[in-house]
């Protein structure tokens, strides 16, 4: 709209100048002064017409300003109020932050899994790393919970090769009675050890307290 | 538009009693007078034209040249 | 109707030219000058408002104002030569008619000459950059 406007403020212009340099041909009262104000007028038409350029080159256009002001122009309409702004940058900051949060336990999670099955005769099925902001941006460890499972001792697909292989137990088969129950009967003391040491481990690794870790052995299928 | 068609006729009349009177004198045998008359009355009629000529100056200043 | 007027009156002075010019042509001579400048300034009042319809489509135009009035200053220097040269032709110098035409011409030149360098100006200022 703007352009249509400018460029018929322009054409008037040329087309005024026309008119007049017609009207001062006639007006002129002989022919031999005709070429004089053909001269002159040619020269104010060819200016009108240069005009714009004449313009763009006196203004020492400025293309950054020239973005800024139609920057502006477009959003001084569109902008939102100031507090909606702050609203989202906060939506946004606590969005990464939980997605920071979120990557860093995931990577946790897998280093614990690493290790402990690494380290004991389990089979880890379950890590569960909470993590927590602190007021400097700091990641702290709240807590850690642990299921793992009494991996069977002569497996062969044990993950810790250098373990002595023991001597084959006897497995005893009870009908009836629930496995667990059974299980733990059967051999707490080995599990509570194998626990306690796992926490040693975890405590000593991330530098926690004990009742930040939780681990819960479960028996072998 | 005033047009001085009064003073048209005035300078051919006068012109022409100019004419005459210089004839006349001239009959008469004073030529010397006679020119005296034709040029009173050729003062007369360039003041009327000095004064014409001056209006249309200044109607040419005012229109074209932008002056009062 | 204008036209018929300066037509009659043309005649008119044409007819007493005839009758003196055998008597006095001097008187003949000042008399065409007369009706010469009579009829010339009846038109001026009509060049003053073509004029003025120029000057409002050149203000609308957005001309520089020096231009337009350096324009109309040289179609008045041309009608004022021109008619000083017919006179003096008429009354039978056309030497001096001619000298005067040159005037005119070179003066309508010097006149030209500030809206030229203006406009030069312009071009070479803006031909470095």
């Amino acid at each position: 709209m703007n352009v249509i406007e400018w460029l018929g403020d322009w054409l008037k212009q040329i087309i005024l100048l026309i008119l007049i340099a017609t009207f001062m041909d006639l007006l002129l009262p002989n022919h031999t002064m005709e070429r004089y104000v053909k001269l002159v007028m040619g020269l104010l038409i060819i200016l009108a017409i240069l005009s714009p350029i004449f313009n763009l080159l006196q203004k020492d256009l400025n293309l950054s300003s020239l973005a800024f002001t139609t920057d502006r122009s477009t959003d001084a309409k569109t902008l939102a109020p100031i507090d909606q702004i702050k609203q989202n940058s906060e939506k946004l900051k606590t969005a990464q932050n939980t997605l920071i949060q979120e990557q860093t336990e995931q990577a946790m999670e897998q280093m614990i899994q690493e290790q402990i099955a690494q380290k004991f005769p389990v089979e880890v099925m379950e890590t569960n790393v909470t993590t927590q902001m602190s007021p400097e941006h700091v990641t702290r460890i709240k807590q850690i919970r642990l299921v793992a499972r009494m991996k069977d001792a002569h497996s062969p697909d044990s993950g810790d090769g250098m373990r002595s292989p023991q001597p084959i137990m006897p497995v005893h088969v009870n009908v009836g009675e629930e496995q667990p129950a059974s299980t733990r009967t059967e051999k707490p003391s080995q599990q509570a050890g194998l626990v306690r040491s796992i926490i040693d481990d975890l405590k000593r690794t991330w530098n926690l307290s004990s009742e930040q870790i939780q681990v819960r052995l479960e028996p072998v299928l | 538009m005033p047009y001085h068609l009064d003073s048209v006729f005035q300078i051919a009349g006068i012109g022409i009693i100019v004419a005459m009177i210089h004839t006349v004198l001239k009959q008469m045998g004073k030529e010397d007078f006679a020119h005296w008359v034709t040029l009173f009355g050729f003062g007369v009629v360039l003041f009327m034209v000095a004064m014409l000529i001056q209006d249309l100056f200044q109607t040419i200043k005012n229109v074209f040249l932008f002056r009062t | 109707m204008e036209i018929i007027q300066v037509v009659g009156l043309g005649l008119v002075t044409t007819f007493l030219i005839l009758v003196i010019k055998e008597q006095k042509p001097v008187f003949a001579f000042l008399l065409a000058t007369f009706v010469g400048i009579i009829i010339f300034i009846s038109l001026a009042a009509k060049l003053a408002e073509v004029i003025g319809v120029l000057q409002n489509l050149a203000t609308q135009a957005r001309v520089n104002n020096l231009f337009l009035e350096t324009i109309l200053k040289i179609i008045g220097i041309a009608y004022i030569a021109e008619f000083g040269a017919q006179v003096t032709r008429d009354a039978g110098q056309g030497s001096i008619a001619s000298k005067i035409e040159l005037a005119g011409k070179v003066l309508i030149m010097v006149m030209a000459i500030p809206i030229i360098t203006v406009i030069i100006e312009t071009i070479v200022q803006i031909l470095p950059a």
